[in-house]
């Protein structure tokens, strides 16, 4: 068989800037679907990545305003009675403690979220480390964003209106939380902060919820601070959460939940829903991206094709030469696909290559300073299997443009082969 | 022995008013060994007569039947494997293929075929034919003489039943071509190949065992 690969590398050689002219259409079409094809990938992961890991699956659980009902409270009953329902994975109680408070030269109303240790432990951390779980008080964990509540005392600044990157990180300080703030007699407590987390949406204040309500009791005169009361004025027996996060096993399920929570009398809230109107803008903007590299990559079939014909009819003798020989016309359908096959399969390369390249040292370098992109977000994304794919795709498309040229050429009567002028 | 027996074999081209005879019911029989040669005017079907018989045209009737087969009965496939082991061609453009060299394009038939090449049995043609030291050359860097014994080789590397060769003088001055068909007739007599030839040199075809004359498609001398 090495005679057919001279034959096909020797001609390419010699028909050079027709191959070359060739090879750079199937690139072109390659660079353009790939690095199309990769800004919508690369913009789905900056998207998703925003919403944060289990976001898609979760449900905001509360119940309604000024319900005195028992039974419509959220207390560790209710929330075993929703840990139950179909596709729930876990429910996470979440108790609220409101409070004013100061830091450093900031001041601000914080909203204080107690929560299982398990749920803790699911948050990735930006900086420092989750609480201990040790200890009287509770240590803390700010969101990403949770430092937007507070302002400068001096100016009236709202950190919230600083560039992400000139807030301060309230780590290591601690938080001087005044609770009680308008009843007879509030009181101030200091609460270290350990940790923050990466979710640039994040504006929770997080604590053990334990640790929450021991200290709760323990500095609350009478009833218990933030708790409901009912007509006698005490508190009820069992704890009252504020709200409950529900992770259900996958976000098809959402709605399903969502309704059944609702039938129980509470209210639930998610961000699928928006998630999903995302997704499909995305999918649809992925289509007319790869709709338009497609439009290219057909551009560089009719090339191949035409290089392939001209290649036949250029060759038309020593076609006839060989059929005359004796070589078998299916060997000789072989010689030009494998021709075609090699055209494709450079320019896939080639325009794989450079793709990387481009998205490499051009889009991601300028989206990074226009969109303000952190380190490690991209916004073109050529994943392995692209790559791959597209580097098969471009041999296929090669080879189909061959094919119909390469099968004239094998079905060619040899001796008017031969003898064409 | 008989190596190519034809029986009233008909090549027509063309239909209607534009209808051709090629070859009009001409039966022969060339014999394992024989030099025949084959003169007529042109247009006269010679060429006709050496295309059917090497399995590169078909006739529109009677039978053909080369080294004990009838190649009538071939479909393309069978045809391309017949026209590899059993005949050898020889052109008078020689026909190399212009970007392998001067070996490999000897070696064509035989790489064809899917055989390696028994490389001594080459080395011994190429000799025979003064080709030893043009080996890796390409077609181009020949003259027209080494060019068409470098076609020579290439049918006999093959060792075919048969060879066929079409004015393989034509295209070249009288000294080269003297030197070529000498060359041929050496090699094949060598060889004990059977050689079909057509040439307009009646001293070129006085050298054969046997001329065979065609006129209007049929044979008119030499049967």
């Amino acid at each position: 068989m090495a005679w057919i690969w001279r034959l096909c590398i020797t001609n390419m050689k010699k028909r050079g800037i027709r191959t070359f002219l060739t090879i750079l259409g199937v690139v072109i079409g390659v660079i353009s679907i790939v690095s199309l094809i990769s800004v919508g990938i690369g913009a789905k992961e900056l998207i998703m990545k925003d919403f944060g890991g289990d976001t898609l699956r979760r449900i905001e659980v509360s119940s309604m305003e000024q319900s005195n009902r028992k039974d419509k409270m959220l207390t560790d009953d209710s929330i075993a009675m929703i840990g139950e329902l179909d596709h729930v994975e876990v429910v996470y109680p979440v108790l609220t403690m409101y409070g004013y408070a100061y830091v450093d030269k900031y001041e601000g109303y914080a909203e204080i979220l107690g929560v299982p240790q398990s749920y803790l432990q699911t948050l990735t951390l930006a900086e420092g480390e989750l609480p201990s779980g040790q200890g009287l008080k509770p240590e803390l964990v700010m969101g990403y964003a949770a430092s937007s509540w507070f302002y400068e005392s001096s100016s009236g600044v709202f950190l919230g209106e600083l560039e992400e990157e000139d807030r301060p990180s309230f780590v290591g300080e601690r938080l001087e939380v005044e609770l009680n703030s308008w009843g007879e007699n509030p009181t101030k407590h200091r609460l270290a902060v350990t940790g923050m987390t990466a979710n640039a949406y994040d504006m929770g204040i997080y604590c053990e919820m334990n640790t929450l309500k021991a200290f709760l009791k323990r500095v609350s005169e009478g009833t218990i601070i933030g708790q409901p009361v009912n007509q006698d004025g005490e508190n009820y027996k069992d704890w009252v959460y504020s709200k409950a996060y529900v992770i259900v096993e996958d976000a098809e399920y959402v709605e399903e939940v969502m309704d059944k929570i609702s039938e129980r009398g509470f209210q639930a809230y998610s961000e699928k829903e928006y998630a999903d109107s995302m997704n499909r803008m995305l999918k649809i903007a992925q289509v007319v991206l790869a709709g338009i590299g497609m439009i290219a990559l057909l551009v560089a079939v009719i090339g191949i094709s035409n290089t392939m014909m001209t290649a036949v009819y250029d060759r038309i003798k020593e076609i006839g030469i060989l059929k005359v020989l004796g070589c078998d016309p299916d060997e000789l359908l072989y010689l030009f696909l494998l021709e075609s096959g090699i055209l494709g399969a450079i320019g896939g390369v080639i325009g794989v290559a450079v793709s990387y390249l481009i998205t490499g040292l051009g889009v991601n370098k300028i989206a990074t300073k226009v969109m303000e992109l952190e380190a490690g977000e991209q916004l073109a994304v050529i994943p392995w299997w692209l790559a791959v794919v597209a580097i098969l795709f471009a041999i296929c498309l090669g080879v189909i443009a061959g094919y119909f040229p390469a099968r004239w050429a094998a079905k060619l009567r040899p001796i008017e082969a031969v003898n064409k002028q | 022995m008989d190596i190519v027996t034809l029986e009233n074999v008909t090549k027509v081209y063309g239909e209607g008013d534009t209808r051709v005879w090629g070859l009009h019911d001409v039966s022969m029989t060339v014999k394992q060994g024989e030099v025949v040669a084959v003169v007529g005017a042109s247009g006269s079907g010679k060429s006709t007569l050496l295309n059917v018989i090497g399995g590169v045209d078909t006739p529109n009737s009677g039978k053909i039947v080369v080294d004990g087969k009838d190649i009538t009965k071939l479909n393309d496939e069978q045809m391309s494997v017949f026209r590899r082991r059993k005949i050898g061609f020889v052109f008078q453009a020689y026909h190399l293929i212009p970007v392998l060299s001067v070996e490999e394009n000897i070696m064509m038939p035989i790489l064809l075929d899917h055989r390696k090449p028994d490389k001594e049995y080459v080395d011994y043609i190429m000799e025979m034919l003064g080709l030893q030291d043009r080996k890796t050359h390409l077609p181009n860097q020949l003259s027209g003489g080494q060019q068409q014994r470098a076609a020579i080789a290439r049918a006999l590397a093959n060792r075919p039943a048969l060879i066929l060769a079409d004015e393989p003088t034509g295209a070249l001055d009288s000294k080269n071509g003297t030197e070529v068909i000498t060359l041929l007739q050496d090699s094949v007599k060598k060889l004990n190949q059977t050689l079909i030839l057509i040439t307009h040199n009646i001293d070129i075809a006085r050298e054969a065992d046997r001329i065979i004359r065609i006129a209007d498609g049929e044979i008119v001398e030499g049967v």
